[in-house]
């Protein structure tokens, strides 16, 4: 947009308002040099490939807007979706006490969370030195191009709006908050080593066959993914059909997945048989952990610069009135589509690092020791951590 | 455009203060007129384009294709004009409430006896004039639209629609609803309380503790001494792998990973041998650090190391969640800050909305505004077809109001001495319903299909604020390859004079910050698409927001 100076009017007052002295005017030459950025472009696409509740047309359009953007923000509450659910239904999952069992109302009922996301306290970037308020500065989370999509279902020529979603292309930073609820996909990656497995479970390998294999092989790294699930069962999918949980406010290991390993040989390659998941534990080692127990994530590469390959893409949220299967734009080579239901949804899931298709990261990574201990919150108030 | 534009039947001018009815000046008054402002009010009018269409051309798709764009309708009228088909007469302002265009003496350094003194203006120094134009305003909380959308949002509907005709009054709905979230609040701020006697003597337990010499500064210290050894070690493991074996010998192993050197260590080459000695020590320093690791999770989470029998980590977050109840004083019994006391102003003020409305007070008529737009563009398929397709898009928003907004715009040197623009802005917008349909020519002349394929929100209300005066000013610019830039800028303390490098100073500046920049909230109350029950997506809430700090700036894409 805007390509040969659409408003040259308002850009020229802007341009006096910031600049009201040493003026100087500008030749000819310059002038035909100087073009209006073009920083929206507005795409459509159409798909019409899906199955099951996917099924039939779809139309897209997207506006994308190209800015770059640096902030600090906070927000006392955000809370999409508030509508009733109920439990076991639609793959929504009961609150839970801490001990994994389920919380039931007055009549007996299970108790869901009010909305499909919560989150308290929320923040994009954070304060360092917050405690010294003469030296605090500010580390802003990082934003480029922004996005928001709609999409429409079409039924014999009938469109209607399906949902829409607010997205960045790439994004870095600490974005912080207590996690109450959460529908959508939040994927991690949890690393350690098989000693981590063996010490908290085997007294010495003399305590069973699968202690004696994972005495040997303690000094291999271990790793798999984590997902919400329900954590009174360990299940990590939905069930009847639906794509994924609701309301969930637990992560971790679902039932049935091992960690892997990298290494090669005997030992390494029975890690996947020794270590799957069943009911939140990895052979005796918790694997289920509360949302709200990881206050701060870091979005992106922490420590590696946004220009070089260090921002995450494809993290989105998006409300829709029926399914809808939006574009994944994640960069992986796996990607297909999102497939979302009725409903709000968080998308911060794998997205592709500077490797390419193949490379594989994960927005939150964490590891066996300190995964039980959560991510202490980040400040984003001076003189506070957070609820400035 | 513009093929019928009525302004039926006043365009008013008048002074802010009159107070009552209008009366011509002779020239002796006028003479002594001066330039405070300018009250505007349109009263009793209707703007139409009706069927006028304005084509919008320069957008483009990522492709470089052109996205052609017909604006075919575009009202504003009065609340009840059925979408812009009934020319129902509309008020912007009014002469006891006018919208106003004036300029304003900043008050910060003026005795509040002077005259030119304005508690509105105290975050402005008193040097400088700002240009401020400002919307009408209202003190009766149900013409004011914060209380009131802040009502409609906790009541759960819009008050006089139907089924929405009930339930006001000193404990309506509204009340019940907001009382209970501040039970909750306090009851969050009751079981802190009751795990300590005494909480600033926590926070200074908890700042001991992590001391260079408390046991959590100590356990701190040794992970992260340990972590730099095993860094150190993981470095030399990666050199010698790197740099002394040959291809071959690192084509046989990963990182990490030892060299095959046979039962009595020498069936390998000497590289291969300091190779394996390196990945022994940096596994024996990973342990190391792993095992520190342990020791600090186990520091956070015993109770029996503190005084108090409460673990540092609980202690931790006991103070975090109580300042995010109560503000930055632990020392004050009453939460005078924080969320209970924003969360207290805001039920005064639902409560003196509800007992009105329960008592019969009704609230003055919004505006309805529509437009249509249809988008003709290039649409790809999953497959890479491009086809022709044009989207439509109609918007009407019915019930609108504007009042309690102000942009003000001032000038200050920059740090190079030339003038800048500074701004601040305060938005208000709230929506009885904003309905929006795609459907196009397919459901024109039919109701039924029109109604099933909009996309209702109802309830909306938005409140932006953006900059705090001189503490916090929203700054405009442009590059010099053509981009514009945006920046509300961090909070200056300098800007009134605190001494930036007085801890204590600073920390009063950034609480009275906190306590008083306002901050912005979004609420729709019902998301729905058609008139089905199952196509309900209940209320979106993003409330107490607030950036302390924002930069944009435009890129080429």
């Amino acid at each position: 947009m805007f390509k040969r100076m659409m408003y040259p009017m308002a850009f020229a007052t802007l341009a006096a308002a910031v600049q009201v002295s040493a003026l100087e005017a500008i030749s000819d030459r310059e002038m035909s040099e100087i073009n209006g950025q073009a920083f929206i472009k507005v795409d459509a696409t159409s798909y019409n490939q899906g199955t099951g509740d996917w099924a039939g047309q779809y139309e897209f359009t997207k506006v994308n807007l190209g800015l770059d953007i640096e902030t600090l923000t906070t927000a006392d509450t955000l809370k999409v979706g508030e509508f009733e659910r109920t439990a076991y239904q639609d793959g929504t999952v009961p609150v839970l006490n801490d001990d994994r069992t389920i919380i039931y109302d007055a009549n007996g009922n299970p108790v869901v969370h009010e909305a499909d996301i919560i989150i308290n306290d929320f923040a994009l970037g954070r304060v360092e030195n917050y405690r010294n308020a003469a030296e605090a500065t500010i580390d802003p989370f990082m934003i480029r191009d922004p996005y928001i999509e709609l999409a429409y279902k079409v039924e014999d020529g009938v469109r209607r709006v399906a949902g829409v979603r607010i997205g960045f292309a790439q994004a870095q930073g600490w974005l912080s908050g207590e996690i109450v609820s959460l529908t959508g996909r939040f994927q991690g990656e949890i690393r350690g080593l098989v000693a981590t497995v063996y010490e908290q479970n085997c007294d010495s390998w003399l305590d069973g066959f699968n202690c004696l294999e994972l005495s040997l092989a303690q000094s291999t790294e271990i790793y798999t993914q984590i997902d919400l699930l329900d954590a009174s069962n360990g299940s990590g999918t939905a069930g009847n059909g639906e794509a994924y949980l609701k309301r969930a406010s637990w992560a971790g290991v679902p039932n049935g997945r091992s960690f892997e390993s990298d290494d090669s040989g005997f030992i390494a390659g029975l890690i996947p048989t020794l270590t799957v998941a069943d009911d939140c534990e990895v052979t005796g080692t918790p694997a289920c952990f509360r949302t709200t127990l990881y206050q701060s994530i870091y979005v992106g590469q922490e420590g590696v610069g946004f220009e070089e390959g260090g921002a995450a893409s494809g993290t989105f949220v998006s409300l829709q009135t029926e399914a809808v299967p939006w574009e994944d734009l994640s960069g992986l080579d796996s990607a297909d589509r999102v497939l979302t239901e009725r409903g709000a949804y968080l998308n911060m899931a794998q997205y592709a690092g500077p490797g390419g298709g193949e490379d594989v990261r994960y927005p939150l990574y964490l590891d066996l020791y300190t995964a039980t201990n959560g991510q202490e919150r980040v400040a984003t108030c001076v003189g506070q951590l957070k609820g400035c | 455009m513009n093929k019928a534009l009525f302004l039926t039947p006043a365009l008013l001018a008048a002074a802010i203060s009159a107070q009552a009815d209008l009366v011509a000046l002779d020239d002796a008054s006028l003479s002594e007129t001066t330039g405070e402002g300018l009250g505007m009010a349109l009263e009793n009018f209707v703007f139409n384009v009706d069927d006028a269409v304005t084509t919008v051309t320069g957008i483009e798709s990522s492709d470089g294709s052109e996205v052609n764009v017909a604006w075919t309708e575009f009202y504003i009228m009065g609340e009840g004009s059925n979408n812009g088909t009934t020319e129902v007469a509309g008020q912007i302002g009014s002469v006891l409430h006018p919208w106003v265009l004036q300029s304003v003496r900043g008050s910060r350094g003026l005795a509040d006896t002077d005259a030119s003194y304005n508690a509105d203006y105290l975050n402005f120094g008193s040097d400088i004039a700002l240009l401020e134009l400002a919307t009408d305003q209202y003190d009766n909380p149900v013409e004011n639209i914060v209380p009131y959308s802040q009502f409609s949002l906790y009541q759960g509907c819009v008050w006089g629609q139907p089924g929405c005709t009930t339930g006001a009054g000193a404990n309506g709905v509204a009340v019940q609803k907001i009382d209970a979230e501040i039970a909750g609040y306090q009851a969050d701020r009751t079981e802190i309380d009751n795990r300590y006697t005494n909480l600033v003597q926590i926070n200074q337990t908890i700042i001991d503790d992590a001391s260079a010499t408390g046991y959590i500064g100590v356990a701190e210290q040794e992970r992260d001494d340990a972590k730099a050894v095993s860094e150190g070690s993981y470095n030399d493991m990666a050199f010698h792998y790197n740099n002394t074996l040959d291809d071959d010998e690192r084509g046989e192993i990963k990182l990490g990973q030892r060299a095959d050197c046979g039962l009595f260590n020498t069936s390998c080459s000497s590289d291969e041998r300091t190779y394996n000695a390196s990945v022994d020590q940096y596994d024996e320093d990973f342990y190391a650090y792993v095992d520190k690791i342990k020791a600090l999770t186990e520091a956070y989470n015993d109770p029996d190391r503190s005084s108090t029998g409460v673990s540092y980590i609980q202690r931790v977050r006991d103070i975090g969640r109580f300042r995010v109840l109560c503000g930055s004083d632990l020392s004050s019994s009453e939460c005078t800050a924080g969320l209970i006391a924003r969360k207290q102003e805001t039920r005064d003020g639902i409560a003196s909305v509800s007992v009105a409305l329960g008592s019969g007070v009704t609230r003055r008529g919004g505006l309805d505004i529509g437009s249509k737009f249809a988008f003709t563009l290039n649409s790809t398929d999953q497959d890479g077809n491009v086809t022709e397709r044009t989207d439509f898009l109609d918007i009407d928003m019915k019930g609108v109001y504007f009042d309690g907004s102000h942009f003000r715009l001032w000038s200050r040197p920059d740090e190079n001495g030339q003038s800048e623009l500074n701004g601040e802005l305060s938005l208000n917008l709230y929506a009885k319903e904003m309905n929006i349909n795609v459907c196009g020519e397919a459901c024109e002349g039919d109701a039924t299909l029109t109604a099933e394929s909009t996309l209702y929100l109802d309830n909306f209300a938005m409140s932006l604020n953006l900059g705090y005066g001189e503490i916090q000013p929203m700054k405009f610019g442009v590059t010099s390859d053509g981009n514009f830039e945006f920046e509300l800028v961090k909070p200056d303390a300098a800007a009134i004079g605190v001494d930036t490098s007085d801890p204590a100073a600073m920390q009063e500046f950034y609480n009275s910050y906190y306590e008083n920049a306002p901050k912005s909230f979004i609420y729709v109350g019902n998301v729905q698409v058609g008139t089905g029950a199952g196509s309900n997506l209940g209320s979106i809430t993003v409330d107490g927001l607030r950036s302390q700090y924002l930069k944009v700036t435009s890129r080429d894409i």
